[in-house]
């Protein structure tokens, strides 16, 4: 997934988010540039990415869209140190070719206290041009909101600023 | 593709992958121009690991790339893979993502094979824990 951080994004903190928050929605397009990086950085060899798959046309490799939570995420709020990926649901709902559009659904869909730190789950539904379901993700992420104010403080947000891909903020 | 048949019984093993995870291969997948935990070792050190830590979606897309290889197409059509990041992944590390068959459930004309799926590094350790199901037809 091209991350793209938004503008006048601000601090995420645990104890501030509302469950049910609505992110913003992304739409994208994926190209074979796009898709190549991907494969050749997972040494994925599987044609059905860059010939043909079962369905016909090659298909769109998952990794372009299991992290759309994040992707969304990064619209509206900064992606400080403090921001820790643990734990990953995907349901593959249906195969989409490559080079069809996509619109991703995002939310926060809950949040839980472990180990007195807080954890978020952003939840994704990706659909297709057609309105076809084609994954739906939950991605748990603990923010440890002390850690995230002092890096803050000390101007140590990440935003990852790259995208190929076309894609709008609504 | 597939080679997941009805038959296999509870304890068939999956298709073991092996990787070796690159400083270039872990830049690549964040598109090279990010300068962060996952690409730098400035950044790394400065946000307190030891160096540049593999993202987790990584990781997740070769146990993805195993489940292909054993569920095949109807990986892509009810697939499910839950997984927890246990610990680093770093450059110059060599993993093997392995799973097995824990339960198989009728579905139909179909099973639901239910598998535990685990990857560990070249000293034994599990860096992710988790589990996959899909339908064998």
């Amino acid at each position: 997934m091209p991350a793209r951080a938004g503008e006048n994004t601000i601090l995420m903190e645990y104890d501030k988010m509302v469950v049910g928050e609505e992110l913003p929605l992304l739409e994208y397009q994926y190209d074979e540039d796009m898709q190549g990086r991907y494969l050749i950085a997972l040494e994925e060899e599987n044609p059905w990415y860059w010939k043909e798959s079962p369905w016909g046309d090659p298909i769109i490799h998952h990794c372009l869209l299991d992290d759309a939570p994040m992707a969304s995420v990064m619209l509206k709020y900064k992606y400080p140190y403090g921001f820790v990926h643990g734990r990953q649901e995907t349901e593959f709902i249906n195969p989409m070719p490559l080079g069809k559009a996509v619109k991703i659904y995002t939310k926060v869909a809950e949040k839980y206290r472990k180990r007195d730190k807080g954890w978020l789950v952003i939840e994704s539904l990706v659909v297709d041009q057609d309105g076809i379901e084609i994954l739906r993700s939950r991605n748990h992420a603990m923010i440890d909101d002390e850690r995230v104010r002092d890096a803050a403080k000390q101007g140590k947000e990440h935003i990852p600023v790259s995208s190929s891909a076309k894609y709008k903020k609504s | 593709m597939s080679v997941a048949t009805k038959e296999m019984i509870v304890g068939q093993e999956l298709p073991a992958l092996r990787k070796v995870v690159t400083l270039e291969h872990m830049r690549l997948y964040t598109l090279w121009s990010v300068r962060n935990t996952h690409t730098d070792w400035e950044w790394a050190k400065k946000s307190g690991v030891p160096a540049p830590i593999c993202q987790g979606l990584m990781i997740h897309a070769y146990v993805s790339e195993m489940c292909t290889k054993f569920f095949g197409e109807n990986w892509f059509k009810g697939g499910k893979l839950d997984v927890r990041f246990a610990s680093y992944t770093l450059p110059g590390d060599v993993i093997e993502i392995k799973g097995v068959v824990r339960e198989k459930i009728a579905a139909g004309d179909a099973f639901r094979f239910n598998c535990d799926i685990w990857v560990e590094n070249q000293a034994g350790e599990k860096t992710l824990i988790g589990s996959a199901s899909a339908l064998v037809a």
